[in-house]
């Protein structure tokens, strides 16, 4: 799901307006919902649990579930999410879902690679989502170093990116120098 | 179907097929009062008309059936979405008026039974067809806005409000100043609705260049949200430059300023450095900004406040306890210290880093070197954008000296300059300032 | 505070520009201006000095005339211990004088004094004396002064009547100064001044041009009204006179600066006050009425220092002869210029503290105290960080030389001694290094910014010297970055590439919403849109348009 997310969101955003008398079936608005949270688009999320209409609101049903994760990550309580996350979920959502907590995971631990030197182990099991013995093994994998009950996040080494067209760029320029003239 | 029904169905008939389009708008527009009489038989009278070549046709009678309010609404909503999409461009060209007026009754429709968000698409196809260039404004804009709030589904409207405006147009003379100004304010809603709050504040800075000869309510809570916008953003009022005129933004500002004495109370408490008056203006007047609907956009601003603190020290800090950030920022504790720190070095307000082993937090410089790919990709963006933007200004400005009037008035100035007449050269700069 | 602020910015910006007041501007919401019979602006709340510190009788000798009574009055309306001995003799002083309202006034404040049971602890045991507790008010003497004031009026006004008819100007202008001198000597201020504004008009000569404004300048500074001062203090410089003596023009020139020194202190410029009083010459000294040498001593002292920087202030003030001299006579003033130009700031503000006392009592001088203080406080503060930086990079530059010296030798050496040695001394070298690498860090830890030593210096805790940086830092007048782990003050390098960078994002982004705000607005004109009451018939819209813009 995750390879063409924004077709796929697309698609039910359109779906969603042009279904009959404004009501879509539930399962567009669940759906709708993973696709913004699996982009980290929290406003979108929330105006979406808004306007779904009560049918599609069922107290304990996939769409309100989804809400709380998107309720609990905007507050960035991580360790709530990460149970809900891991209940049960209907099929047609069960591949979004574990997509979805790893995107989370991922997203927690470069944040915290950018934003910590130095961070107790407990704290970031609870970032990240696992149990105390797992993450030092999950610290290690990113090549962080533990040293007792703290670990020492090292930010990730940056992108190298290609060489740029020569001429590509001289075109761009001269075209910037006329118009100065100008 | 009753016979004026049926005569007025073969003249439309007969002047689409000729092509004589401007007197078959005249004509509709003669008979509006008749098909307001016969209602009942509009249904028949519609099914005899094709779409694609009597468009105009079938808008006169859509609407008249619209002012009437009868029928039921599915049908009337599909028979609408239909029109939309099927008609011929440049038949209802003609009577942009008549476009526009049934747009707005299809969108008070649809606010009246609560299912807004049916008409998005339907508006958004509305517009697409009758904009003469993508960057016309026209009243069925603001109609969108409306129905994207009121459905809270903003994508549609989000697409169309990124595009600027370089245009208005004039619908026979029915545009009135009212659709621009309830446009700029949904716009400015929905833009702070989803946060992005630059273009939240250009929409509400549209205000101070509107000509106005008096206080329309829109303009006093667009002028309320604006402070709290620039509250939020932590940047200080547009400064007058020449696209807005010093004086309407003063003269505007002094009008307006008795009507909003909470914000702006709100703004010079925001600039004291503790949170405790800040948060006495908002528990004072805490009914104010419920009624104004507004008690959100406050809390935003109490949390700007906060990272304003914040950020002052970074200016002279390089490390710091969190203790001591927690008492420098008036935070209740080092533990919320250090979510705010988190969530601001998210969202990328600061460079930081958090070390728990001594609680302390060291501030950083921003890393970006600008010497990325990245880095020039975005530049020329930008460049090629303000490169656009001048070209467009540059037409604009042969536009107006070819113009006729402005002529013969600026060579007027050169004779009565060359026969001493200095006051009415004055006039004409006036005149001329206006038109610029 | 407008006005102040916009003076010393003024001066700033301007050092050299003539004696020009700029006038207080209106603050766009006032309607009038608050009516002021002079143009001071009271803004320090009244401060009582509780002790003793003065010898009245030394202070008051050094003045004359109604200088002496008003700086008498002020110490005795700001320190209670010594209020009872000053309005005494004041009394005594006003009673040479015709000034008959001035003594009432100063014999109902001494009841005032003595009935709230101030400072005399034997107030019922002394009953008559001249000492003793209430001498009454002498009405005799009131009226006799009273009628031999009017008399000698009468008697002047008549003299002066009589030159007019014979229009002979040097009599009348003497007869005019004669009648100024006696309004001056009976109190009235008001009367004075006229007469001797009036006198003017019938000067013949360059000298008398000057004595006439002398004399007016002594009885506005009387009055307070600066504004006279500062436009006679320019005319009289502007006029000249080739007959004089040259020792004459050089006491009238150093009158004219004490005078204008006075009038930016009063206002507020204390770095033109600082240069008027340092021009003055100590011979010619001779204001009595106004201002005494040590007072000048303490204005420009107090003055340069809060306001010069450490060069000026050691060629213009402690290496100047002239106001050496001056110095003499205030050797705590000394003392403490010494101390700041050697850095000792600690042992320069417990001075300047001592003498706090004194310097409240004086007229003019104890409404600035405060903002003084603490401009000479932040002065120390941005001097103390920034030569501290300057040494360093001194050092880092000698050290960086010896070490491309040393290199040089090394290779030397090594193309003509066989390879052990070499490595020898390769090894001595390094040692070398290393040493002098740790006398850096021992330097740099116990000189730059290390903030333990700095607020020891400075006779204040840490996280109050921390907060002191802060303000200064925010304000700009020093670049740098606190380390509050380790407690050292960084200097801050700016990167001017990156700011480049930064700047012109951010001037494209705006230029880009305002072209866009401009074409959305040429837009809107274009349709001749605006914002009116709905009205029945169509009227003109370009005039709309037109009335509802600029």
């Amino acid at each position: 799901m995750l390879a063409d997310l924004e077709s796929t969101r697309k698609e039910l955003e359109k779906e969603e307006l042009s279904a009959p008398d404004g009501v879509a079936p539930s399962e567009v608005y669940s759906k709708l919902m993973a696709c913004y949270l699996l982009e980290n688009d929290l406003c979108s999320a929330k105006f979406l649990w808004k306007r779904a209409p009560a049918s599609a609101k069922e107290t304990d049903g996939p769409l309100g579930r989804l809400w709380s994760v998107g309720q609990k990550l905007w507050t960035k309580d991580f360790p709530a999410t990460y149970s809900v996350l891991r209940g049960e979920w209907p099929d047609y959502l069960q591949k979004a879902v574990s997509e979805l907590e790893g995107v989370i995971r991922e997203r927690v631990l470069t944040l915290v690679s950018r934003a910590y030197t130095s961070i107790t182990l407990t704290d970031l099991a609870a970032f990240a989502g696992v149990s105390a013995d797992q993450v030092a093994a999950v610290a290690r994998e990113r090549g962080w170093s533990v040293d007792g009950a703290v670990v020492g996040p090292k930010p990730a080494p940056p992108v190298i990116h290609g060489a740029t067209n020569c001429e590509k760029t001289l075109a761009v320029l001269t075209q910037y120098v006329s118009f100065l003239e100008n | 179907m009753s016979f004026p029904l049926e005569s007025f169905v073969n003249s439309v008939k007969t002047l689409s097929s000729q092509g004589n389009l401007s007197c078959l708008y005249e004509f509709l527009e003669n008979s509006s009062e008749m098909l307001s009489k016969n209602t009942t038989h509009l249904e028949a009278a519609l099914s005899s008309l094709e779409l694609g070549q009597h468009s105009l046709g079938i808008l006169a009678l859509l609407l008249a059936r619209f002012k009437a309010g009868a029928g039921e609404p599915a049908t009337l909503d599909r028979q609408m979405a239909e029109f939309v999409e099927g008609c011929a461009v440049d038949q209802i060209r003609y009577a942009p008026d008549s476009y526009a007026e049934l747009c707005h009754l299809y969108t008070k429709k649809l606010l009246e039974r609560s299912k807004a968000i049916k008409g998005l698409r339907v508006l958004q196809q509305a517009i697409a067809k009758i904009q003469a260039s993508p960057n016309q404004l026209t009243s069925i804009h603001a109609d969108l806005c409306h129905l994207a709030l009121s459905a809270k589904c903003f994508r549609p409207a989000l697409d169309v409000l990124d595009v600027d405006i370089a245009d208005i147009s004039k619908e026979n003379g029915k545009f009135e100043s009212r659709h621009l100004l309830l446009y700029y304010y949904y716009g400015g809603l929905i833009y702070t609705a989803v946060k992005q709050f630059e273009r939240a504040l250009f929409c509400f800075e549209i205000y101070f260049s509107v000509p106005s000869l008096s206080l329309s309510h829109i303009m006093v809570e667009a002028f309320k949200k604006h402070i709290l916008l620039t509250l939020i953003l932590r940047v200080e009022a547009p400064p007058p430059k020449h696209c807005y005129s010093e004086v309407a933004r003063t003269t505007m500002g002094r009008r307006i300023r008795p009507f909003c004495v909470p914000y702006v109370e709100l703004a010079t408490a925001f600039a004291q450095r503790s949170p405790e008056p800040l948060l006495a203006v908002v528990t004072r007047h805490q009914e104010q900004f419920a009624r104004d609907q507004n008690t959100g956009l406050v809390k935003q601003v109490v949390a700007s406040h906060n990272k304003m603190n914040i950020q002052r020290l970074t200016k002279t800090f390089v490390t710091l306890s969190l203790s001591d950030v927690a008492s420098r920022a008036q935070l209740p504790s080092a533990q919320k210290a250090e979510l705010h720190v988190l969530g601001m070095i998210e969202e990328g307000e600061i460079f930081a880093a958090i070390d728990q082993r001594d609680g302390m937090v060291r501030f950083q410089d921003s890393p970006e070197q600008y010497a990325a790919p990245e880095m020039v990709a975005r530049l020329e963006r930008e460049l090629a954008q303000i490169m656009a933007l001048e070209r467009r200004l540059q037409q604009l400005d042969e536009e107006i000296q070819l113009e006729p009037q402005y002529v013969q008035k600026a060579t007027k100035t050169q004779h009565e300059d060359d026969s001493g007449q200095a006051c009415s050269s004055s006039q004409n700069n006036k005149v001329a300032n206006n038109i610029m | 505070m407008g006005t102040r602020g916009r003076v010393i910015a003024q001066s700033r910006r301007f050092p050299d520009e003539p004696l020009t007041v700029p006038q207080p501007a209106l603050e766009p919401m006032q309607i009038d201006a608050a009516p002021e019979e002079n143009d001071n602006s009271v803004e320090e709340p009244v401060t009582e000095v509780m002790t003793a510190c003065i010898d009245l009788d030394s202070y008051i000798a050094s003045y004359k005339g109604l200088g002496q009574l008003y700086r008498l009055m002020f110490i005795a309306e700001r320190c209670p211990p010594l209020r009872v001995e000053a309005l005494k003799m004041a009394i005594e002083l006003v009673q040479s004088t015709f000034n008959v309202t001035m003594y009432q006034t100063l014999h109902r404040q001494l009841q005032e004094a003595l009935a709230s049971g101030q400072s005399l602890p034997d107030v019922t045991g002394q009953g008559g004396g001249s000492a003793g507790a209430l001498p009454l008010l002498d009405q005799q003497w009131v009226e006799s002064q009273t009628k031999r004031a009017a008399l000698k009026l009468e008697k002047l006004d008549n003299d002066l009547k009589n030159y007019k008819s014979n229009s002979i100007k040097e009599s009348i202008r003497r007869g005019h100064d004669d009648l100024g001198d006696h309004y001056l000597d009976c109190g009235d201020l008001s009367n004075a001044l006229k007469c001797y504004s009036r006198a003017r008009d019938y000067c013949t000569s360059g000298k008398h041009m000057i004595h006439v404004c002398l004399n007016v300048i002594k009885v506005s500074a009387h009055m307070q009204q600066w504004g006279h001062v500062s436009s006679y203090v320019t005319k009289a410089e502007s006029t000249h006179d080739e007959n004089e003596s040259a020792p004459w023009r050089e006491s009238v020139q150093t009158k004219l600066h004490l005078a204008a020194g006075l009038l930016r202190l009063r206002h507020g410029a204390f770095e033109l006050a600082a240069k008027s009083f340092l021009k003055c010459s100590f011979d010619h000294c001779d204001l009595p009425e106004l201002i005494s040498p040590s007072n000048v001593a303490v204005y420009g002292g107090l003055c340069a220092l809060a306001t010069y920087s450490r060069a000026q202030l050691k060629t213009d003030v402690i290496g100047s002869a002239s106001f050496k001299l001056f110095l003499e006579l205030e050797p705590q003033l000394r003392d403490a210029l010494h101390r700041f130009h050697e850095s000792s700031y600690a042992d320069c503000l417990r001075m300047l503290d001592e003498m706090r006392d004194t310097l409240l009592l004086d007229l003019h001088l104890s409404r600035y105290v405060r903002q003084l203080y603490a401009m000479i406080r932040n002065r120390g503060l941005v001097q103390y960080f920034s030569t501290g930086a300057l040494n360093l990079q001194i050092i880092i530059i000698i050290i960086i030389i010896i070490i491309i010296i040393i290199i040089i030798i090394i290779i030397i050496i090594i193309i003509i001694i066989i390879i052990i040695i070499i490595i020898i001394i390769i090894i001595i070298i390094i040692i070398i290094i290393i040493i002098i690498i740790i006398i850096i860090i021992i330097i740099s830890s116990s000189e730059v910014g290390n903030l333990r030593k700095m607020a020891a210096a400075f006779n204040t805790t840490v996280p109050e010297l921390e907060n002191e940086l802060m303000g200064l830092i925010l304000d700009g007048q020093i670049q740098a970055r606190i380390d509050s782990h380790n407690k050292i003050l960084y200097a801050k390098s700016v990167d001017q590439r990156s700011q480049t960078f930064e700047r012109s994002l951010a001037v494209g982004k705006e230029y880009i919403k305002q072209t866009r705000g401009l074409i959305l607005r040429a837009a809107i004109q274009a349709s001749q849109i605006a914002v009116r009451l709905p009205r029945r018939e169509d009227i003109q819209p370009m005039d709309a348009s037109q009335d509802g813009t600029e």
